[in-house]
């Protein structure tokens, strides 16, 4: 056995770049802490009643749920759509897998730089959605306040679900085949065994996407930031861009608040859900 | 062995200590000759350095671009070879800048100089608080106007190579004002109206970059600061004491309700809130637009972009009856000296340096600006900068804007100015709204009366 010394090393490097921030973050939200306050001052509650009370970031609480419930639908739903197909003898498989998983590995920031041209009125999608004799779905992708959060979700899930795909390939590939074999023995059809064996069996990889896109959804920021700002107004405004606000406005016991609130809500959501997908697992 | 040891560690420290005192002698020994020498050639205000240090200016990229003159090679060659003192120019994304100088201000670990704009830093980097107060400088006397640069206390935390000379208006195509048999407006009725026909020849009358947040209040910056300067006095020093609101202006009101009546009578495309402002000298070069609601540096980018294109400016014609007039930015790209600074003298020493007339002259010859000294020479200027200064400036028609009054950020409120061209708000919610968030960010900056 090797000793328990040989944790420190990473212990204290844990505690120096997370529990300590953490624990001080928790602190900070309760003070009126800025550049311009010389003295920290305890504040109690305020900086979470003002949160409740504000129309901005209630909007912004409202986007990142949104925003976070497509994504873990969606990318998941897409991710395992296409790990099932490419699972199959098509012989551009591997090909396809690739291209597929490219977009995950660009930063989210060029990502979004990219697509901007795309989205614009007289861009890409809209110009194509025309030629195609669908000029009458032509939209104000990125500044109209109704449908801009969608439409970042949607480049989101573009590029992540070849992410997932590959979790879900992983997954598929580990169970045996005998398992298909005795239920087509038994007369199971293809939506009986995707249903009561494929599902059950990649259960493991489902808590696995659901947490990524769980997290991943709740923390937003660089899609965010690079295809809107947060705009038009405050009209895509999420939590993490929020934060990234009011730092910028020297309201940093403000923001310490509603960062300390993106973690609680990140855990609560989270931590729950772990445990019941848990007790769901099954062996492959 | 420990007796050897002994004599190891104690050999070390004593070459080592040698080292130390033989590398500070000399290098005082030979600076101090050098430098009496130079001394005796410069003008005589500048003192040469005691010792080989590099003093550290930060700026933001945009900032360095749009106030340049501070950051003159040559200027700073020259420094560098009469005091021996290095600088070292440090340039933050504009994303991070605040957050980067205002974090490294809170814990002490500045640069010798910031580069901020005035009021900017008065409001976002607490310069009373954590700048040296330079009134007392020696350059301060040879300003020509040092109560520009007097912050709401009174002392002067800061110095600035050039005194403002830009114009926040109405940017116009001159040929396609003169294929339509068009004058320029000089009141809201008549701009409507040059709208309209401008719009039925099948050119959209104003390019609006409204993506970019900072655009539209360009279309209130001279309206508003006519109203405070003209009508009433008072009105900045009123909101600033908490005794006025913003919405309690019907003027104010006013304003954002006829520069709403651009959007929604189509003068404005829908696509605004995409557009940017990258986007617009495509829309001028192929005659797409006629206007933008802008200021003179984009007459300066076509200049380079495609020289045949001639374009003039007016001042935003928010009023029937009323003069109009074009506003002038805050005070842009500030030297201040952080109280933290390492090198506070040395970093004094480059402000007077950069305040005599050859810097100003040599700063001047890589590009023409309005010297911030009496005994600079007078530059010479652009056609563009020679007719901002005759027809607005020395006619006393030019207002500065409402920006260099406020005491808080105002991205915030640029931001109800977008929902309000979205359909979110109302001229007068986005006023209610604003009052709001002024009032928090007021009192989270302490200020009296919030």
């Amino acid at each position: 056995m090797y000793s328990y010394r040989l944790v420190i090393p990473a212990l204290v490097m844990y505690g120096l770049v997370f529990i300590y921030p953490t624990i001080t973050g928790f602190y900070y939200s309760f003070t009126d802490w800025s550049p311009i306050n010389g003295i920290l001052k305890f504040s109690g509650l305020d900086n979470f009643k003002y949160i409740f009370n504000n129309d901005a970031l209630l909007l912004a609480i409202r986007n990142t749920i949104v925003y976070a419930a497509i994504c873990i639908v969606l990318k998941n739903v897409f991710g395992l759509l296409l790990a099932v197909a490419l699972n199959t003898a098509i012989r551009s498989r591997n090909w396809l897998r690739a291209v597929f998983f490219a977009p995950s590995i660009v930063s989210s920031i060029v990502i979004g730089l990219v697509f901007i041209p795309i989205l614009q009125p007289e861009g890409l999608l809209n110009e194509f959605a025309s030629f195609i004799g669908l000029g009458a779905l032509r939209q104000y992708w990125l500044s109209d306040t109704s449908i801009v959060i969608f439409t970042i979700a949607a480049v989101s899930i573009w590029q992540w679900t070849g992410y997932h795909m590959a979790i879900y390939l992983a997954g598929l590939q580990s169970i045996s085949n005998d398992f298909y074999e005795a239920s087509t023995i038994d007369g199971a059809n293809a939506w009986q065994r995707f249903r009561f064996m494929t599902i059950p069996l990649l259960s493991a990889s489902i808590n696995i996407n659901v947490m990524l896109s769980l997290v991943g959804g709740l923390r937003v920021f660089g899609e965010v930031y690079s295809l809107t700002n947060g705009g038009p107004g405050n009209a895509s405004q999420v939590l993490s861009t929020s934060v990234f606000v009011l730092f910028g406005e020297g309201r940093w016991g403000l923001g310490t608040a509603l960062n300390t609130l993106l973690f609680l809500i990140v855990s609560v959501a989270a931590i729950p859900l772990l445990r019941k997908m848990r007790k769901q697992e099954v062996e492959a | 062995m420990g007796y050897l040891r002994q004599k190891s560690i104690l050999l070390a420290a004593t070459v080592a200590f040698v080292a130390v005192m033989a590398g500070c002698g000399g290098g005082n020994a030979g600076n101090g000759s050098e430098l009496k020498g130079q001394q005796e050639q410069s003008s005589g205000s500048v003192a040469p350095a005691k010792e080989s240090v590099t003093i550290t200016m930060e700026v933001g990229q945009a900032l360095k671009e749009v106030a340049p003159h501070a950051f003159s090679q040559a200027n700073i060659d020259e420094f560098e070879k009469q005091t021996n003192v290095k600088v070292k120019v440090i340039i933050d994304p504009d994303n991070q800048v605040k957050n980067v100088l205002q974090t490294k201000l809170s814990t002490s670990e500045t640069p010798d100089i910031v580069v901020f704009n005035k009021v900017s830093g008065e409001n976002e980097l607490n310069t009373a608080n954590y700048m040296l107060d330079l009134s007392g400088e020696p350059w301060v006397r040879r300003l020509t106007n040092p109560d520009a640069l007097k912050a709401p206390d009174g002392n002067i935390y800061g110095f600035v190579m050039q005194s403002p000379l830009d114009a926040q208006a109405i940017v116009y195509n001159k040929a396609i004002f003169q294929e339509l048999g068009l004058s320029v407006p000089t009141s809201y009725d008549e701009f409507l109206a040059v709208c309209e026909k401008i719009k039925q020849a099948g050119i959209a009358p104003i390019f609006a970059p409204f993506k970019d947040r900072w655009t539209f209040q360009i279309w209130t910056a001279g309206p508003f600061g006519y109203v405070a300067t003209k009508e009433k006095p008072s009105l900045w020093a009123d909101i600033n004491a908490g005794t006025t609101k913003f919405s309690e202006v019907p003027e104010f009101e006013e304003i954002l309700t006829k520069g709403l009546q651009l959007v929604e009578r189509g003068y404005i495309s829908p696509s605004a809130l995409s557009d940017d402002y990258n986007m617009a000298p495509d829309a001028f070069m192929k005659k797409k637009a006629a206007m933008m609601i802008m200021g003179d540096w984009f007459v300066s980018d076509m200049k380079v972009k495609d020289p045949s294109i001639e374009l003039g400016l007016f001042p935003v014609p928010a009023f029937n009856g009323k003069d109009l007039m074009i506003s002038q930015s805050q005070i842009t790209g500030m030297l201040h000296i952080p109280k933290a600074a390492k090198y506070p003298e040395e970093a004094k020493m480059f402000l007077d340096f950069l305040s005599q007339k050859e810097q100003m002259d040599r700063a001047q010859s890589d590009q023409p600006f309005m010297p911030s000294v009496n005994d600079a020479s007078a530059p010479s200027l652009t056609p563009l900068q020679q007719e901002i200064y005759d027809t607005y400036i020395k006619t006393n028609k030019a207002v500065v804007e409402m920006n260099a009054f406020m005491k808080v950020d105002l991205t915030e409120l640029w931001k109800y100015y977008q929902d309000m061209i979205a359909g979110g708000k109302t001229p007068k919610q986005v006023l209610e709204a604003w009052d709001e968030k002024f009032a928090e960010l007021m009192s989270a900056a302490n200020q009296p009366g919030f």
